[in-house]
């Protein structure tokens, strides 16, 4: 009995009105217990017998509460009306309900009228109010709130003073967080959310609200909370409609139309579920279902636009964001004061480069809801863009990073860009609009927000298309990173998006662009691992069939990186054996057919278990030498045959000093599987070993083996550069150094040992451009720097530039005496200004 | 006579407003306070050896104005007491005269006790108000005193005075974790990077900077909170400053002193040394004009300034390569 009081919204003050009468009382409590724990169609019934004992106000409020919620819509308007009728200034509840009832259909502006003078009728009178009342109170606010900001404020401010009035009303509770969850602000709605919990810890809402918070924080988790919330309350309309979403996320599509059924068995005029089983249509490519859907919604609730921001959000989540935008402008011609939508549009015009349309949007619905978390974040970046970035621009590419680092990341990012572009129009055969946009961010937290608003992304680089982003190359939270190789892969993703008008499957595009930079250069694209063949040889990776779930319901921490190399490897074999014209094929056919593996494999002349078996085929030819020496068979057990018995024993006897011992294990090791590089592997211990024993020739044979793997490894880089230097070598100390700044393009040394190496060769121009690095990158000596670049500038001819740096250079330190011999050595030694004879042959005077 | 007064009067003022060449002599006193650990010991006797030996060799300060007073490595009882240390300022006072430059240099640790801050020794530590007494015997000196000590902070506010640059290792008392500056400092005196302006001479600024930013990297590449943080006041306000790039409240005075004495002063008495010595006036004077330039840049079209600019570089290059010939005349007469 206790929990049910709980459940019903906390009824308290009602109660002790309704006492007056008992049996009615009775009743009518009954009433609200059936409500709280969402039975509604008993919860009717007893409402009706309440009424029929006694017709008063909190009785036909209940009665179309429960009729609301069974989507008994006009049955509902009548009871509250009744309510209205009866005593219209102790029907505040039904009021509001009434109201709400009718805010999405064609007397749209009568039910905002009413709503306001509720607002304004009981501005005053909060004191006398109870918990109920003032939670109709905030519902009244947030529903204008579009309309005048402020009112998130107020709606808030009731929804604190209902808790206050009756810490057991835990729907208010959920309610608050809820909407703080609509402004994405996590932290505070799951407080309000635990606090309800509590109190009752099987207060189904409060635990689907909680389930929200999981699912906005990515955590897999939200299935199973909102699941729990249904055992307890089957009836809860919301939980059925939430974990539709989650299973449109993963295209669980048969799973996600069971609970719509369920849900609108519940309520057939549920809104948000009606909207969710649109979006499922959408996200089934079903245009006359989805378009029946819509019909449907607009018949019930003419101006309701939430189905286009749920539509045009879940266009945006699987990159379809042409779609997402216009999704979002319906939505804003039914309602123009739809933030949500406002903000939608305004984020996917950015992601498309529509840089104005989209921060006039984004600052519409900062305007229009200045709590939205997401567009303040954004527009946040968007002064930080127009006030701190920088542009460089190309042929087709406009670069755009930190002032400071656009100068010096453009002559090494324009070249690769245009590289990547010529490559990938000729191979696929296909132009894509431009100039194409590249964005480089130094901080995450930038690069986190202009993805999807928020901090705390785990990628280094998107593409939306006609623009790119790259987290700014650095040894940062996730390592070092080949920005060029990244960029490569970005690129990619532009071609396929337009290619498939965004319809490419993620597993495709992924396996694709990974494949990709594995034919560009050395190195790049992903290696194999240890790590990746022990989940494949444990069965943890998916079947080629199966590679998308991977990306949508990711079940251990390194699926999805394993799964961008096998989709790669999948790739590769479609390509070795159907050609390049299979995948191009394949991309165009995504833009007008079916997307799913079935048509895949039907394509390409498979059925999906032979699909699967053929990459296994591959993977397994491929790398059948290193599983085995991971995964020796246990008869006969052999430690020669072992790889990581016989690394480790290596990395140990070189630990120990026995240089000899270790030379031969980690030879025997890397022989069993070469295709291991980078750190943890044979080839930096034995680089090392080789160099101790005076092989410098072997040593730079282990290292550039190693960088041809994996094109990550800086360290290796810049080892394998100083090796060649010191060896004479230094057109490949060139190479070198020049690929280790693909990796970290910010090392001021790296760029110095460049310079000089350049100049050593006489390759002007680049020595120009390395020493023009250095004196960007704030070294600890900048007047040496700019001088070495003026230096360099009069070498290679241009004296003009040249003095221009010199002058600079000496404005700091006058006294510095190269510097002003070589702008005597630049002007050409006439003489003290003043003290020539005018043809330039006086010869040079005294200082006094 | 009178003119020819005159015309050093006009000379000795145009020395002293460059600022930057003065033709006083230079004092070193370096004092190493307890060490506690035999680890500090040995690395506060380095720091006090390596700055006497760069003094000498590379900034041709004369042995006999350079004193060390220091313990044994070992730690026993040689260790200067305040006594000591004060008898050596006053010896130190008398043994120059008006427009000298003396740089007291304390090495060790310090505290920060009841308002009062400390450099420690054996027995009594030697307080910043009384070694604030103690420098009233300086009068006319150019001073700069570097405490590199822990807990030295409060040093700045004891010790400020117009036209003295005081030095600190750490910004308050509260600091008083062991610091890491003096020996940056110490080794900025022949470090390239160091000489920021490249004019072959490092100043206290450059120093100072040179230390402080080395102290900050080499934290931060031990991965460790920077809990040493120096000051410099030379505006007589008593408040240091961290000197930050966008600071600008001192470091013009400890911008124009240096240790190491400039090219025309150390060349003596003969005609070429007056001859570089005439050339290091010019000299300053050219900086000088270019400095006044600087500041009236906004006021200028770019073509302007840079043309300007460019006009008394090249009459400084010429200046320069005037005065490498007659250093080089020099040397070689010398040699003869």
């Amino acid at each position: 009995m206790r929990r049910r009081l709980r459940n019903s919204a906390g009824f308290a003050g009602l109660l002790a009105l309704a006492l007056t009468a008992q049996p009615h009382a009775s009743a009518l409590q009954d009433a609200h217990d059936k409500l709280g724990a969402g039975e509604y169609g008993p919860a009717a019934e007893l409402a009706r017998a309440a009424i029929a004992e006694s017709p008063t106000v909190d009785a036909w409020t209940a009665l179309g509460l429960a009729l609301t919620e069974n989507g008994k819509t006009s049955s509902a308007e009548d009871a509250f009306r009744q309510a209205i009728t009866l005593q219209p200034d102790a029907a505040l509840r039904a009021r509001v309900a009434l109201a709400l009832l009718r805010v999405h259909g064609e007397q749209r502006d009568a039910a905002r009228g009413e709503l306001q003078t509720v607002l304004d009728e009981y501005r005053d009178r909060s004191g006398a109010l109870l918990s109920p009342e003032l939670h109709s109170l905030g519902d009244a606010a947030r529903e204008l709130a579009n309309r005048d900001a402020a009112l998130f404020r107020l709606a808030v401010d009731y929804y604190r003073l209902a808790i206050e009035r009756d810490p057991d009303n835990l729907a208010v509770r959920v309610t608050l967080g809820d909407l703080l969850l609509e402004k994405h602000n996590n932290a505070d709605a799951l407080l309000s959310y635990r606090g309800a919990l509590q109190r009752d810890e099987a207060f189904a809402p409060a635990i689907l609200g909680v389930a929200r918070s999981q699912h906005f924080d990515h955590n897999p988790a939200a299935r199973d909370t909102a699941s729990s919330s249904l055992q307890l309350q089957p009836t809860l309309v919301a939980a059925h409609t939430f974990i539709a979403r989650l299973q449109l996320e993963t295209q669980a599509y048969p799973a996600a139309d069971e609970h719509l059924t369920a849900a609108l068995a519940i309520n057939p005029q549920s809104l948000p579920a009606l909207s969710m089983r649109a979006t499922m249509h959408y996200l089934r490519e079903e245009p006359e279902l989805l378009e029946r859907q819509l019909q449907t919604i607009r018949e019930l609730a003419p101006n309701y636009s939430a189905v286009y921001s749920l539509l045009s959000e879940l266009a945006a989540r699987t990159g379809r964001y042409r779609d997402a935008v216009e999704f979002g402008l319906i939505g804003l011609t039914l309602n123009d004061t739809d933030w949500h939508a406002m903000a939608s549009l305004g984020i996917n015009r950015l992601r498309l480069g529509e840089m104005r349309s989209g921060r006039r949007a984004l600052e519409l619905a900062f305007r229009g809801d200045p709590f939205n978390v997401r567009v303040k974040n954004t527009l946040d970046l968007l002064d930080k863009l127009s006030q701190q970035f920088d542009t460089q621009r190309s042929e087709r590419f406009v670069l755009v990073a930190e002032r400071g680092r656009t100068e010096l990341l453009a002559p090494y990012l324009l070249p690769i860009a245009e590289a990547a572009y010529e490559y990938y129009a000729d191979r696929y055969a296909y132009q894509l609009a431009h100039p194409l946009r590249i964005e480089v961010y130094t901080e995450h937290a930038d690069f986190s927000v202009r993805t999807v608003g928020l901090t705390g992304l785990d990628i280094l680089g998107a593409s939306f298309g006609p623009v790119v982003l790259l987290d700014s190359p650095r040894p940062g939270a996730f390592g070092a990173f080949n920005w060029a190789s990244a960029l490569w892969h970005e690129i990619a993703h532009s071609f396929h998006l337009a290619m498939s008008e965004y319809r490419a499957p993620r597993w495709f595009s992924e396996g694709l662009a990974v494949a990709e930079e594995r034919l560009a250069r050395p190195g790049w694209g992903g290696d194999v691992s240890p790590g990746f063949l022990q989940a494949y040889h444990a069965g943890k990776l998916r079947n080629a069939s199966e590679l998308e779930q991977a990306f949508l319901a990711p079940r251990f921490a390194n699926e999805i990186p394993y799964t961008y190399y096998l989709a790669s490897l999948l790739i590769e074999r479609i390509e070795s054996d159907h050609g390049v014209a299979a995948l191009t094929n394949l991309l165009r056919n995504f833009a007008t057919e079916d997307t799913s593996i079935q048509a895949v494999t039907e394509q390409l002349g498979y059925t999906p278990a032979a699909f699967d078996e053929w990459l296994d085929d591959y993977v397994r030819g491929r790398f059948g030498h290193a599983l085995q020496a991971l995964f020796p068979s246990p008869a006969g057990s052999d430690a020669a045959g072992d790889y990581e018995n016989l690394l480790g024993r290596g990395k140990s006897a070189m630990a120990a000093g026995d240089l000899e011992q270790a030379q031969r294990l980690l030879s025997a090791a890397q022989a069993l599987f070469p295709e291991h590089a980078g750190p943890g592997s044979s080839y930096h211990d034995l680089a090392n070993i080789y160099r101790e024993l005076g092989d410098i020739g072997r040593a730079i044979s282990q290292l550039e083996q190693n960088i041809n793997i994996d094109a990550d490894d800086l360290d290796a880089h810049l080892q394998l550069a100083a090796l060649y230097g010191d060896s004479g070598d230094s057109a490949n100390a060139e190479d070198i150094a020049e690929r280790a700044l693909l990796i970290q393009p910010f090392n001021p040394a790296t760029h110095e040992r460049l310079a000089e190496l350049y100049e050593t060769r006489n390759e002007l121009p680049l020595a120009v451009r390395e020493r023009r690095a250095v004196v960007s990158l704030n070294p600890e000596d900048p007047v040496q720097a700019r001088f070495q670049l003026a230096e360099a500038l009069h070498l290679a001819g241009d004296d003009q530039e040249a003095t221009s740096e010199l002058l600079r250079t000496l404005e700091d330190a006058p006294l510095f005496e190269a510097g002003l011999e070589l702008l005597l050595q630049i002007r050409g030694d006439h003489g003290e200004p003043g003290q020539s004879d005018g043809a330039g042959h006086e010869a040079a005077q005294p200082g006094i | 006579m009178k003119t020819l007064y005159a015309g050093i009067l006009v000379a000795a003022a145009q020395f002293f407003a460059a600022g930057a060449v003065d033709a006083s002599q230079r004092h070193l006193l370096i004092v190493v306070g307890l060490g506690g650990e035999p680890h500090y010991t040995k690395l506060f006797n380095e720091w006090a050896a390596q700055m006497a030996e760069i003094a000498e060799r590379v900034l041709a300060i004369a042995g006999e104005r350079i004193t060390v007073l220091q313990g044994s490595a070992e730690g026993d009882g040689e260790t200067p007491r305040k006594e000591d240390v004060l008898t050596m300022l006053r010896n130190t006072a008398d043994a120059s005269t008006a427009g000298d430059m003396v740089m007291v240099l304390l090495i060790g640790h310090g505290t920060a006790r009841n308002g009062r801050a400390l450099f420690n020794l054996p027995g009594p530590d030697l307080s910043a108000s009384e070694l604030r007494e103690q420098l009233q015997l300086f009068a006319g000196r150019s001073l700069v005193i570097v405490n590199a000590a822990s807990s030295s902070g409060a040093f700045v506010r004891e010790l400020s005075d117009a036209g003295r640059v005081v030095i600190t290792a750490t910004a308050s008392g509260s600091e008083h974790q062991f610091a890491y500056f003096g020996g940056h400092f110490v080794s900025a005196f022949v470090a390239d990077a160091a000489d920021k302006d490249k004019d072959n001479r490092v100043s206290m600024l450059e120093a100072f900077n040179h230390a402080r930013r080395a102290v900050a990297r080499a934290y931060k590449e031990d991965d460790r909170i920077l809990t040493e943080h120096a000051l410099l006041d030379d505006n007589g306000d008593g408040v240091g400053s961290r000197l930050t790039e966008a600071s600008v409240a001192d470091g013009a005075i400890a911008a124009k002193l240096f240790l190491q004495p400039s090219a025309g002063q150390l060349a003596g008495d003969s005609p070429q040394a007056r001859e570089m010595l005439a050339l290091d006036v010019r000299a300053s004077e050219l900086v000088s004009r270019i400095d006044r330039l600087k500041r009236r840049r906004e006021r200028l079209l770019d073509e302007e300034y840079y043309r300007e600019l460019e006009s008394l570089l090249v009459t400084l290059a010429y200046n320069r390569r005037t005065l490498r010939g007659v250093k080089e005349n020099h040397a070689t007469t010398l040699a003869q």
